[in-house]
């Protein structure tokens, strides 16, 4: 059946694009650097993605010692413009702090909230699952009950009211983040198990005498985990901007800096020192970006039905 | 000793208004092929889902080996298990595409309590060479693998326990016909070799006469006949059965649909 379907997809492909199916011919027979080119020409958002992301995560490795101290010290006179004084290539803020400062310890922020967040709601959301999906019953019922009440909910809205309740710090926020995301990716892994368990493979492992733990994790997890990775990276780029406007609206860590924070910052100064809040925003856009690139990279990238993947089955 | 005795066994999916299998009594003699035929939608693969408890059965019950396991919970079924086990009919999708063969081979055997590594690893090459793959077979995953080997992999892994029953549903009819009757004549060389009682099932009756010993011919959830493979096309009675035997593409014989206009009413009022 698998091969059917790749059959046909060879057959359209072959029809409506002979030049690209050229390219991949005489890819191949040039040897391996132009087949790796080629490859990376057609995972290009994939590629794009992970340059995006290895920018940033060099910034938020490097800010201790590129930028030693603390990011919220007053270092120089307020309201510098960017480049208009060495030493403050970013220019300073309302206080004289460093923006450049602020914007590579803000990616350590950044990035430990979104990946952490996302991290947690994936182990949560997948666990949940997983279970409803593959058992279905009672236990899928009661799955679907706790999810509705967390979808009449806007998600934001309980993010902050939780917010109001739990002092802020690096690990509340990634926890609270945490806990309103992980619907969305326990609703993909409930389909995903809902749909594998009755493939003949996971009937055969239970004729076999398997037992249910061994058949989620061993036989259908693999196979479910590459919708899973996708979302689990769309849900980083949304756990960073989630923080981002929790911080904006004054209820991250006030002694932490975080993009967020420097947006609500400059708020006020919107008119004369647009850069202030021009300058995060961008790093957050960034960051965004490339999270969502590399999930659709690689959702992409793992879909077993790509054209390449098909060919190299023996037949 | 009968291995299957099956008596009133009803079947339901949840939620439909007609059992799919409905009041089946049969068993299986030890050492016998078992044929059940019958067109898509009959009950074949559900009976047979039923029968290695696979599904529940809403009523009726089904003795293995003079044992009551219609509604035996998973740790009773433990040596069922080993005992009865299963050939699916589409052999891309009866093996786990991301494990390698080594692991679809060996994980049975921990599974039930084989602690050593290298007696698995042993086993397994043993099902391999019996079902004449290569020992190589081991570090590859399914895709690597024709349709005709995948079915001898999915054989091999039904082996590995050394079952005593074996529940094909239309292990051949997912492949082309040279493969089919490879795999077919495995299955009989492993009948002898193992000493395997087989439930077989086809909608391909030239198969089942080939293969079976006694054939059970299912409509609409009910056996309505069952007859000697051998001696079929004289012996069958029931208009179901003829009207099959009739639609059956026959050598030697000019007009291959030839079933006449009472006969098709008689069987469909059932």
């Amino acid at each position: 059946m698998e091969d059917a379907s790749a059959a046909t997809f060879k057959v359209t492909f072959d029809a409506k694009q002979p030049a690209s199916l050229h390219r991949a011919s005489s890819a191949r027979h040039t040897g391996r650097l132009a087949s790796v080119l080629f490859a990376a020409r057609r995972e290009g958002t994939l590629i794009a993605g992970a340059a995006l992301l290895s920018v940033i995560f060099t910034l938020a490795l490097v800010a201790p010692y590129a930028f030693p101290g603390d990011p919220l010290a007053i270092t120089g006179p307020s309201f510098l413009w960017p480049g208009e004084a060495a030493g403050h290539s970013l220019g300073t803020d309302a206080l004289g702090r460093d923006v450049a400062a602020g914007i590579a310890h803000g990616a350590r922020f950044s990035l430990f909230v979104g990946m952490g967040a996302a991290f947690l709601s994936t182990l949560a959301g997948v666990a949940a699952g997983a279970v409803a999906g593959f058992f279905g019953g009672w236990a899928d019922r009661s799955f679907v009950r706790v999810t509705e009440i967390f979808q009449t909910i806007p998600g934001f809205l309980l993010l902050m009211v939780l917010m109001e309740i739990v002092p802020p710090s690096l690990f509340s926020i990634t926890g609270t983040i945490a806990f309103v995301s992980w619907p969305m990716m326990a609703r993909v892994a409930r389909t995903e198990f809902m749909a594998l368990r009755s493939r003949e493979f996971v009937l055969a492992a239970r004729t076999l005498g398997y037992g249910p733990a061994r058949i989620i994790v061993m036989e259908i997890l693999p196979n479910a985990l590459p919708p899973i990775i996708a979302i689990a990276s769309v849900s980083v780029a949304s756990a960073i901007l989630m923080e981002a406007a929790l911080a904006f609206m004054g209820l991250g860590d006030p002694n932490t800096v975080s993009w967020g924070l420097m947006i609500g910052n400059g708020r006020e100064f919107l008119r004369t020192a647009w850069y202030l809040s021009a300058i995060p925003g961008g790093a957050i856009m960034a960051t965004v970006l490339g999270f969502n690139l590399l999930a659709d990279g690689l959702a992409r990238y793992l879909n077993p039905h790509r054209a390449d993947r098909a060919s190299a089955r023996t037949p | 000793m009968v291995p299957f005795s099956v008596s009133d066994l009803i079947v339901r999916h949840p939620g439909a208004p007609v059992p799919t299998v409905n009041a089946v009594s049969f068993t299986l003699i030890r050492g016998e092929t078992l044929g059940i035929v019958g067109e898509s939608g009959s009950g074949k693969t559900t009976l047979a889902r039923a029968l290695i408890r696979l599904l529940s059965p809403e009523s009726g019950s089904i003795r293995f080996e003079n044992e009551d396991i219609t509604h035996a919970r998973p740790a009773a079924l433990s040596r069922f298990r080993r005992e009865v086990q299963m050939v699916f009919q589409d052999p891309f999708a009866s093996l786990n595409p991301r494990q390698k063969i080594r692991k679809a081979l060996t994980t049975p055997l921990a599974v039930h309590g084989m602690r050593d590594p290298a007696e698995r690893e042993a086993r397994a090459r043993q099902v391999l060479r019996e079902t004449n793959l290569p020992d190589d077979a081991l570090e590859r995953f399914p895709h690597e693998f024709s349709g005709g080997q995948r079915q001898r992999i999915g054989i091999a892994r039904a082996l590995i326990l050394g079952p005593s029953v074996m529940i094909c549903d239309e292990p051949v009819s997912a492949l082309d016909l040279s493969t089919q009757a490879q795999i077919l004549n495995l299955l009989v060389a492993l009948k002898q070799s193992q000493n395997l009682s087989y439930v077989f099932i086809s909608h391909d009756l030239s198969v089942v006469r080939y293969f079976c010993d006694r054939v059970m011919v299912m409509h609409h959830g009910r056996i309505v006949e069952t007859v000697a493979a051998a001696t079929m096309e004289a012996d069958a009675r029931h208009p179901y059965t003829r009207a099959l035997l009739d639609a059956a593409p026959h050598p030697g014989r000019r007009k291959t649909r030839n079933v006449p206009k009472e006969a098709e009413t008689t069987v469909f009022s059932n």
